[in-house]
């Protein structure tokens, strides 16, 4: 009996005793940062390069932009950058654009423009300057097929800036109507345009990268010229806010060339 | 009597242990010292506790550097973390693993009409970057305020097909996978996915004229994918895709009359009509993997 209660008082301190120790046992790697030894490709450098754009879903003309790009990365994770664009193709109709001007007749009857006058009020992208910060929370390492290893990191950013929006025609002359007032008017302006997007960095060495970025730039406009509203008359009441979007693809270069590497 | 003291004696045996296993947590290892100082003793030096300083993560390489010869000096220990490799295994294994993805998707590139999609791909994985699977889904259509805009300035209806369903065979591949962390404190892994697949899409005229009766067009509609994938836990995992179908089409012929019997529009369309489409739409989904779990198959 004594025996028992013996063993019994061990186990009674024993026990609670063993479970302290693992409570208080701590893994070495406790406080050790997810990733040792990391490359640290954006810290207080300069980022600049240039590239192209390409706009989806537009109504009339579809932009091709030449499109330079340059940001300071006040830490790893947080940058300032502008970025710019100038359209190289004015003229390329949307599918949307060639089957309107397919359908309408020529001369213009009573009701409807002809595709010469339609399309002179029609306007596109002429150039466009955004200002961002840009946010990058994410970033690591992809192996491509196994044998290629690239850095790499997503980002979000928000800005605003300008689009300049004109037409490669002029004003046609069936824009007045009999009484004088405007029934059609191609809308060319420098507009303010706010601008967000999500991006990401392919490393291709320490110093140099493919940036990838996708943005919306929404801004006012009347992209057609005509009446929006339904009063007949095409004025500044005509003009709506709409999304603009834009895939981008840049070479960009990094400074100074060598990356620290942190502890 | 001998039965009580032998008792006594495993207490006095259990606190001991007790105070020796809280001892020796807090004491670093003598190895753990640079430059062959030893350690002074836990309470006689500043010896580091268990509860590292690191606080000061945002100092330079250099500035480490910098700091080094002072700290060896002083007989200070490293960091118990800067000795130890660490090479995480891959996160996620999916050979032999079926994969069910319900997804919900948008169209982009189509200024006039749009569509939101609901449907599932069914992949089986052969190898850990090889699948084949089934894609399904159904469509629900969107004017655009563009679509609306047309008839006010320029007296036009526009000619337009709506989707209506979607089915293919796919073939997955996996080009890439990788790991990044989040403001370096987690890791998470990704991969990106590459598919192409060869299918049916079934679309239907929205007529000019309310009244006018529609047909349906199956056409066969290859498509392209690539996208990226989270891995959330050993059975779910998040995705974005991009993929591009592309299909010919037959739209409403311009000279529809009024009353025309249904198999010459057909006829006439066909003849007049038809157009190469592409499409290009963005999903996002959830997979559901089964087996739920996976074992790894190589030592750590």
């Amino acid at each position: 009996m004594r025996k028992v209660i013996a063993l019994l008082l061990g186990a009674l301190v024993l026990l609670p005793a063993a479970a302290r120790a693992e409570k208080e046992r701590k893994s070495p790697l406790t406080n050790a940062p997810a990733i040792r030894k990391r490359l640290e490709l954006r810290d207080k450098r300069f980022e600049a390069g240039i590239g192209v754009g390409v706009s989806v879903g537009q109504d009339f003309y579809n932009a091709l932009l030449v499109m330079p790009r340059l940001a300071f990365h006040i830490t790893d994770w947080i940058a300032l950058g502008v970025v710019g664009g100038y359209n190289v193709t004015p003229t390329w109709k949307s599918s949307f654009h060639s089957d309107l001007n397919g359908s309408l007749s020529d001369p213009a009857t009573t009701k409807s423009a002809s595709p010469a006058d339609a399309t002179a009020t029609m306007n596109h992208i002429a150039y466009m300057a955004v200002g961002q910060v840009e946010f990058l929370p994410l970033s690591g390492k992809i192996a491509l097929f196994s044998s290629i290893f690239s850095y790499f990191d997503f980002y979000v950013f928000g800005g605003a800036g300008v689009v300049n929006l004109t037409t490669s025609s002029a004003q046609p002359g069936s824009c007045i109507d009999s009484n004088g007032r405007t029934v059609c008017q191609a809308y060319k302006a420098t507009e303010l345009a706010g601008n967000a997007g999500i991006g990401a960095h392919a490393y291709l060495s320490n110093y140099s990268a493919i940036a990838l970025e996708i943005r919306d730039l929404i801004y006012k406009n009347n992209a057609s010229g005509r009446d929006v509203n339904g009063d007949t008359v095409t004025d500044a009441h005509d003009l709506e806010w709409g999304s603009n979007w834009l895939f981008s693809l840049n070479v960009q270069f990094f400074l100074p060339a060598k990356a620290k590497i942190s502890r | 009597m001998k039965r009580l003291a032998l008792g006594l004696f495993v207490v006095l045996a259990n606190l001991s242990v007790e105070q020796v296993s809280l001892a020796q947590e807090p004491e670093a290892p003598a190895s753990d010292t640079v430059g062959g100082t030893p350690t002074p003793p836990a309470d006689t030096g500043p010896a580091v506790g268990p509860d590292l300083d690191l606080t000061d993560l945002s100092t330079t390489p250099e500035t480490v550097e910098a700091k080094k010869p002072t700290a060896e000096a002083a007989g200070a220990p490293r960091k118990a973390w800067d000795d130890i490799v660490v090479v995480p295994r891959k996160a996620f294994l999916k050979k032999a693993r079926l994969e069910l993805a319900p997804f919900t998707g948008i169209t982009l590139n189509d200024p006039l009409i749009r569509h939101y999609s609901f449907g599932g791909d069914l992949n089986y994985y052969i190898t850990d970057v090889l699948s084949i699977g089934l894609e399904g889904q159904y469509f629900i259509k969107e004017l655009s305020e563009r679509e609306s805009l047309v008839g006010l300035q320029y007296y036009r209806v526009p000619t337009l097909n709506k989707l209506k369903y979607h089915g293919a065979l796919v073939f997955g591949y996996v080009p890439g996978y990788g790991k990044f962390g989040l403001f370096n404190k987690y890791i998470v892994h990704w991969d990106l996915t590459a598919s192409l697949g060869v299918g049916m899409i079934w679309t239907e005229i929205i007529p000019r004229n309310f009244g006018d009766q529609s047909f349906t067009n199956k056409n066969i509609a290859p498509h392209l994918g690539i996208g990226a994938r989270l891995f959330v836990l050993d059975w779910l995992t998040l995705s974005l895709t991009f993929r591009d179908y592309i299909y010919v089409d037959t739209f409403e012929f311009q000279g529809r009359k009024r009353g025309e019997a249904l198999a010459d529009v057909i006829t006439e369309s066909k003849n007049s009509q038809t157009q190469l489409v592409q499409n290009i739409m963005m999903f996002f989904s959830v997979g559901f993997y089964l087996p739920p779990s996976f074992t790894y198959r190589t030592p750590r």
